[in-house]
């Protein structure tokens, strides 16, 4: 037997010791071979250090969600029409939940429009396709989430997260106060009136729209940012894309009784900000997490 | 009441009996958990990957044939899962194991010498990496036999290859892992 036949079953006996030679072969050979009986020092050293690895319990946030999983999947509950429902919009894999998401997303936001203006003003046809038009763009950024979370491609997750959440929060400020009514209000307030009559009316949709757009997308990055570190500006200024398109709707719709300089400034300005605020917010959550650990390291 | 072999606790499993799943995971949940994280060195993705893992088992409950051996079903599931992930992360190019792997920190039990619990969180470090720097199909036949004992005849057939192949690639394995930590057996004498 060679050196070169030794050595691997040295090696691999390491691992598997039903595969080591015969002793009285091994011991013949190590005898008379200094080669072979400092490898198998060698590999004695790398078998121990293997063996110091150490076993981790499981996370408990796993081991219930795991439990939880076996426990619905098999319970009678799991038959009823509520339990169909539930799994099905909480399947990633579910192709169909994008377009509900987008349908739903939809109606929800023209709701929230309806409450502050008067859409039948608008022609039928141009609203049906504009309806259209944004529950297909909801229904692809939905997608893209949903293949994000399924394939851990955490790039598309961020991308549609960012987008999401920041839309979501665009149109929880617009229940309050649409970016119409501010401007005016602003427009008539004894503080600022002047401040805005310096301002031409398309530049006052210019800085109403980098703040509509900056805030939200700031938080939206903020949110989504987490698992994700890589490429900040340009990654982000792609989410801010994102959420242009799905706001890109909501601007046109609420502009469509004013000019074009509103239009455009209002673009220009959610443009301008969704940018900053992407930008800005993931900055925010990467450096937090960063002091935070710092924080923990030297205290 | 003797106890109920993985496969009995799978069918019991696939008719209803919750406590039996329990029983599998608790079993089999920290090996394959900690198969992952060996793997990936990542806790998060070990994570990400022991849940689907289970999801998969629990979604195949009624397809499972108990002549199959559990074990090695499940061996089967998380190697496919790893496969699948390393391939999507090699497509997108990017490096998603994590840069620094974690020194588990779970199997210190005395903690009494400080000294030496840094030596051998270094230690557990340096083998983490060195794993970590292996061709992926040598991590497995590495873990494989290594921590889960199974034989280079059952890793073959786990993963579809001879047995002579998969002795072939464990030697592979060690002699680049023998390369990387050579300097712990130089500080040891
Ligand atoms: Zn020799």
């Amino acid at each position: 037997m060679n050196c070169e036949q030794v050595q691997q079953q040295l090696a691999v006996a390491v691992l598997d010791p039903s595969q080591a030679l015969p002793e009285q072969d091994l011991t013949a050979h190590l005898e008379r071979c200094d080669i072979c009986r400092s490898a198998l020092q060698e590999w004695t050293a790398v078998g121990q250090a293997l063996q110091e690895l150490p076993e981790r319990p499981v996370p408990p946030a796993a081991r219930r969600a795991v439990l939880q999983h076996a426990h619905q999947a098999v319970s009678p509950a799991a038959n009823s029409v509520w339990a169909w429902l539930r799994e099905w919009l909480l399947d990633w894999r579910n192709p169909m939940l994008p377009i509900f998401m987008g349908l739903l997303t939809t109606s929800v936001f023209a709701l929230v429009l309806a409450m502050h203006m008067d859409l039948s003003l608008l022609p039928p046809l141009g609203l049906t396709l504009a309806g259209a038009m944004w529950t297909g763009l909801f229904a692809v950024v939905f997608y893209l989430f949903s293949v994000g979370m399924r394939q851990r491609e955490h790039s598309w997750r961020f991308l549609a997260q960012t987008a999401l959440v920041a839309i979501g929060i665009f149109f929880v400020i617009t229940v309050f106060s649409p970016l119409p009514h501010a401007v005016r209000f602003c427009s008539n307030f004894s503080l600022t009136q002047p401040l805005m009559e310096r301002l031409s009316i398309g530049g006052a949709y210019f800085v109403f729209g980098v703040l509509y757009s900056l805030v939200p997308m700031a938080i939206g990055a903020f949110v989504a940012a987490g698992r994700y570190a890589q490429h900040p500006v340009l990654r982000s200024s792609m989410a801010g894309g994102v959420f242009m398109l799905l706001l890109a709707p909501a601007i046109f719709l609420q502009c469509a009784p004013f000019a074009l300089g509103v239009v455009l400034g209002w673009f220009g300005g959610a443009m301008l900000g969704a940018l900053v605020g992407g930008v800005l917010g993931y900055w925010a959550r990467h450096r937090l997490v960063r002091q935070s650990i710092e924080m923990y390291l030297f205290l | 009441m003797p106890q109920r072999s993985d496969e009995q606790l799978m069918r019991d499993y696939a008719r209803g009996d919750v406590q039996a799943f329990e029983a599998l995971f608790r079993r089999h949940g920290q090996k394959i958990y900690n198969l992952f994280l060996r793997f990936s060195g990542d806790p998060q993705l070990a994570e990400d990957l022991l849940q689907e893992c289970f999801l998969r088992v629990i979604e195949a409950r009624d397809r499972y044939r108990s002549e199959n051996a559990f074990d090695r079903w499940l061996i089967t599931i998380a190697i496919n899962l790893l496969r699948d992930h390393h391939r999507r992360s090699r497509r997108r190019n990017e490096k998603t194991m994590s840069e620094e792997p974690v020194a588990p920190d779970a199997g210190n039990p005395a903690g009494t010498n400080p000294q030496l619990d840094l030596e051998r969180r270094y230690l557990q470090d340096a083998v983490q990496k060195a794993l970590l720097s292996l061709p992926a199909e040598q991590r497995e036949v590495i873990l494989l036999s290594k921590y889960y004992g199974f034989s280079f005849a059952e890793i073959a057939d786990m993963l579809n290859i001879t047995p002579a192949a998969a002795k072939q690639k464990a030697y592979r394995g060690m002699l680049s892992l023998r390369k990387k930590l050579a300097y712990l057996k130089e500080q040891d004498t």
